[in-house]
């Protein structure tokens, strides 16, 4: 199952069409920094980089995205660095699946620069948010996993899988659910170290994820700020947040749902809430919630255990409305019924006045940000920006490839099934449809077909 | 039980840092820094207009790329792919890449020459890459001669960059002419009239190619080109005052028996306002400026040979005087050594969509800069001297790529040369070519140095 140890790659990536694909993407990496840097800052990116500038936590979201900010914006202010090294750690790593390959296919260079014109690339690579990060450094430590399993061997090679794990425990830290994609990584890892053994195996695989779970967990430590002085941040804040938006949805899909819980804490905060949760309610987002200030005191003074009660009460006593409201929500995220309603695309710089004076970086959007979003709205109609488009290529990528089941293949799978993995999580903690949150999958959903566009396996033994 | 196996070759580590410079010197500066000149030039080419006597080409060049993308984002890509291509492919010229390569390539990537400058839309870096890539494409076709089919593609590449570059500065052909001795050198083979036919028709082929360019860049119904003229007449005021200031003796007769009254005037307030360091001075004074154009112009023309071929001395002096300032200005800091953000009048952005730029990256880019102001790396001087050294040792050796970067070498110290000439202005941005030769010369020499003490090769 392993290939032989001593140059097992020896050949690979040399055929005209592997340097035209190298090409390719190169290519479409000073495109997209040409077309965006220096990036595309929103409301979330703006309050990262003050994070990053003033080294006091400014927010509640991973604190990974201000520190990874901080040494590029440290170099040169603001964020036409990092946009750089973000993009090219997936256009290298996409240059790199020639590698993985003996052959490669003309129709894997015309796919490429395909994949490279989609707004998800082309756009969203330029776009300061930390859901491209993450998708980015999950797709890099699923190639150099890859590559790690390509080489295995009696020495299993170091480097690869160092980056990997540093990439997948970055990862972890820049969504709130990355931990599925280590778990995926650990996954690979154990079934690439499989031929010693059972025990080989698992410890492998469970080293893997302690490894990356440690690793993470120190970089969070180190990587977290201060709150400013005077100020405490909660810490469980996205939990919260998570159970108002599920208590509000099942009264709005189950009318006659009581609150109980809530009641006995603030029997006012029951009656409003059942009585008004319906009105403001929508599966689209939880901001509509804020439309309604007396709903939103309703949810925050009742005392967080009482809203924890009822969040675990409606699971296990009314499991229907838990679901209708979870399934409504995921509906949202996944199909993204009304596109325009799930903030497709975020181009040029917009902020809290405050902070974009005080960061001292020119806002608003340029004549060539209004053309990207006008690019982009083409799609907005076609399978291409639909993430349903991407599960259905990840399905059918990973069919296709455990066929062939060779070391890089499982690298490639693991990561299709994290990502799908990662998808599905989103039925349990989704809280609004913006596009970006699946992104991930559409960026692996393109690396895999990619991956098997360059040599599919149906050409094994030819 | 695992492995640790890192096998770097120079030549990886060598392109590796070429790579990561652009994409450093792209992600520190995009979009671009841009000056009155290029947002004028933008406008030219956005609107298919002609209003500035500025180089039509290159105007042409800018709006081919904002029909792409809006701006100059896109033209800053290309223009420093090209010149960081052309580096990195100096190590297929050598048949092996030393250690040196890449920290040389590094350094030099750290110049001001480079992070910054390759940002800035000026057509001064616009020629000198083309420029620098013109001959380095040149180089290539030299080695691969005995193939056909690449030689050719490989000539025509460096006929088109050259050409560019011949018309984006009025004496950027200087490049030309070197790269077509070196051709003509290298495929004359010791025979001379074959060495004259390639060299002379390569030159008329940039020459005529790049008159083509300029031809169809020009738009419909624009205004006639002024061409030489209304720079050689602003070459000629300025020397003129200069030679009144400098010797208060001289006499303006020919323009005098022309226009007594703007003559008297222009012999009497040169000297008030003249200056080596920049020709702009004379526009402070608007009495003098309609005196200087109220003169006809062909009274000009002759006092201004009349001062070369009778006051040889006086005319050295006046050119020195402006010659200087140009290559070795005394006060760096008033020749516009950094240039960073967004700025011109608001009737030129407005219709581009373009705001006044000095942000923060602006600010730390122009810092960095000013950290090698007064230092041997801002000094065109050190490039020169520089070059000459590279071209003497590249002739040494004499491989055919050699030759052709010794070409380079000679063209960068001849092109600053022809400042004495022509210069009306101290800008540092103008010799901009010479420390490009310079600097790409030292890291061919980095890639397989030229040692007198060993001499490696190729065949021919």
């Amino acid at each position: 199952m392993t290939v032989s140890p001593k140059d097992p790659v020896e050949g690979t990536g040399r055929s005209p069409a592997a340097r035209g694909f190298r090409i390719a993407m190169a290519a479409g990496l000073l495109l997209t920094l040409a077309a965006n840097a220096p990036g595309h800052l929103s409301y979330d990116s703006v309050v990262s980089l003050t994070e990053a500038r003033e080294g006091e936590r400014q927010t509640w979201a991973p604190a990974i995205s201000s520190a990874i900010l901080k040494p590029f914006d440290a170099l040169v202010g603001g964020t036409g660095l990092y946009v750089t090294a973000s993009a090219a750690l997936l256009f290298f790593c996409l240059m790199s699946l020639t590698r993985l390959r003996p052959r490669a296919s003309w129709a894997a260079v015309a796919l490429g620069v395909g994949v490279i014109l989609t707004p998800q690339v082309l756009i969203y690579q330029g776009i300061v948010w930390r859901d491209v990060l993450c998708a980015n450094l999950t797709v890099a430590g699923f190639v150099l996993l890859a590559h790690a399993a390509r080489r295995w061997g009696p020495r299993p090679p170091i480097l690869p899988l160092a980056g990997a794990l540093l990439c997948l425990a970055l990862a972890s830290l820049a969504r709130q659910n990355g931990l599925i994609l280590v778990a995926a990584g650990a996954g690979v890892v154990a079934w690439t170290a499989r031929g010693g053994g059972w025990r080989a195996s698992f410890a492998w695989g469970l080293g893997g994820l302690v490894a990356a779970v440690v690793l993470a967990a120190g970089v969070d430590r180190l990587a977290t700020p201060p709150p400013p002085e005077g100020q405490v941040l909660p810490g469980d804040a996205g939990l919260q947040i998570l159970q108002h938006y599920d208590i509000v949805g099942a009264v709005a899909h189950h009318p006659k749902l009581k609150l109980t819980e809530i009641g006995r804490a603030d029997p006012a905060a029951e009656a409003y809430l059942e009585a008004h949760a319906a009105q403001v309610y929508s599966p689209v987002r939880i901001d509509t919630l804020d439309s309604d200030p007396a709903l939103g005191r309703a949810l925050w003074r009742t005392p967080a255990k009482a809203m924890g009660a009822q969040w675990r009460a409606i699971i296990l006593r009314h499991p229907a409305a838990y679901l209708l409201q979870r399934a409504d929500v995921f509906r949202w995220t996944l199909l993204t019924p009304k596109l325009e309603l799930c903030l497709p695309v975020a181009v040029g710089v917009s902020g809290s006045p405050d902070m974009l004076k005080d960061l001292d970086i020119q806002a608003g959007a340029r004549p060539q940000d209004q053309g990207l979003a006008e690019y982009a709205s083409h799609f907005y109609r076609t399978p291409v920006y639909s993430h349903l488009t991407w599960v259905v290529v990840a399905l059918g990528m990973i069919g296709l490839l455990l066929r062939r089941r060779d070391p890089a293949d499982c690298a490639v799978i693991g990561l299709l099934v994290g990502a799908l993995a990662f998808t599905a999580s989103f039925a349990i903690i989704s809280v609004a449809c913006d596009y970006r949150y699946l992104y991930l999958m559409d960026l692996a959903g393109m690396a895999g077909l990619l991956y098997v566009a360059l040599d599919p396996p149906r050409w094994r033994g030819r | 039980m695992t492995g640790l196996r890192l096998e770097i070759k120079p030549r990886s580590a060598f392109r590796a840092v070429l790579a990561a410079s652009l994409l450093f010197v792209l992600g520190a500066n995009l979009p671009g820094h841009l000056s009155y000149d290029t947002v004028a030039q933008l406008y030219e080419g956005h609107f298919h207009i002609r209003e500035t006597w500025g180089p039509a080409l290159y105007a042409a060049i800018l709006g081919f790329f904002d029909r792409f993308i809006p701006g100059t984002a896109l033209y800053v890509t290309v223009s420093g792919l090209i010149f960081f291509a052309s580096v990195a492919s100096l190590s297929d010229l050598r048949p092996k890449t030393s250690w040196w390569a890449a920290p040389v390539a590094a350094l030099v990537a750290l110049t001001p020459q480079v992070v910054l400058y390759q940002a800035i839309v000026w057509k001064d870096v616009c020629f000198a890459n083309c420029a620098v890539a013109g001959l380095v494409c040149l180089a290539h076709a030299v080695r691969v001669w005995p193939e056909r089919r690449r030689r050719w593609l490989l000539l025509i590449a460096a006929l088109l960059l050259l050409a560019v570059a011949s018309q984006v500065r009025q004496n950027g052909i200087i490049a030309a002419a070197f790269a077509a001795a070196a051709l003509g050198w290298i495929a004359g083979a010791g025979r001379w009239r074959r060495g004259l036919a390639w060299g002379g028709g390569s030159l008329i082929a940039v020459a005529v190619t790049g008159q083509a360019l300029t031809l169809a860049s020009i738009p419909p119904h624009a205004p006639p080109d002024p061409g030489v003229s209304t720079g050689l007449g602003i070459v000629q005021n300025y020397d003129l005052m200069g030679a009144v200031t400098l010797d208060r003796s001289y006499k303006l007769s020919i323009m005098a028996a022309a226009d007594p009254a703007d003559t008297a005037l222009i012999q009497a307030r040169a000297p008030l306002v003249y200056s080596g360091r920049r020709v702009d001075f004379i526009d402070r004074d608007k009495a003098l400026t309609d005196a200087e154009w109220n003169v006809p112009a062909d009274a000009t023309s002759r006092q201004w040979v009349d001062l070369i071929v009778h006051h040889p001395l006086l005319y050295l002096r006046v050119r020195w005087e402006d010659f200087r300032w140009v290559f070795a200005p005394p006060v760096i800091d008033w020749c516009l050594p950094i240039y960073a953000g967004v700025e011109a009048p608001a009737d030129k952005m407005v219709p581009l969509g373009l705001t006044y730029r000095y942000v923060g990256s602006d600010i730390e880019m122009a810092n960095y800069a000013s950290w090698f102001l007064d230092t041997p790396v801002y000094a065109h001087g050190f490039y020169v001297a520089l070059s000459v050294v590279l071209a003497g040792l590249f002739l040494w050796r004499r491989e055919p790529a050699d030759r052709v970067l010794a070409a380079l070498q000679l063209a960068g110290a001849a092109f600053a040369a022809s400042f004495f000439v022509i210069s009306i202005a101290c800008d540092y941005r103008y010799l901009y070519f010479t420390d490009l030769a310079a600097l790409v010369g030292l890291v061919y020499a980095a890639v397989d140095p030229p040692m007198p003490w060993r001499r490696a090769g190729t065949p021919p």
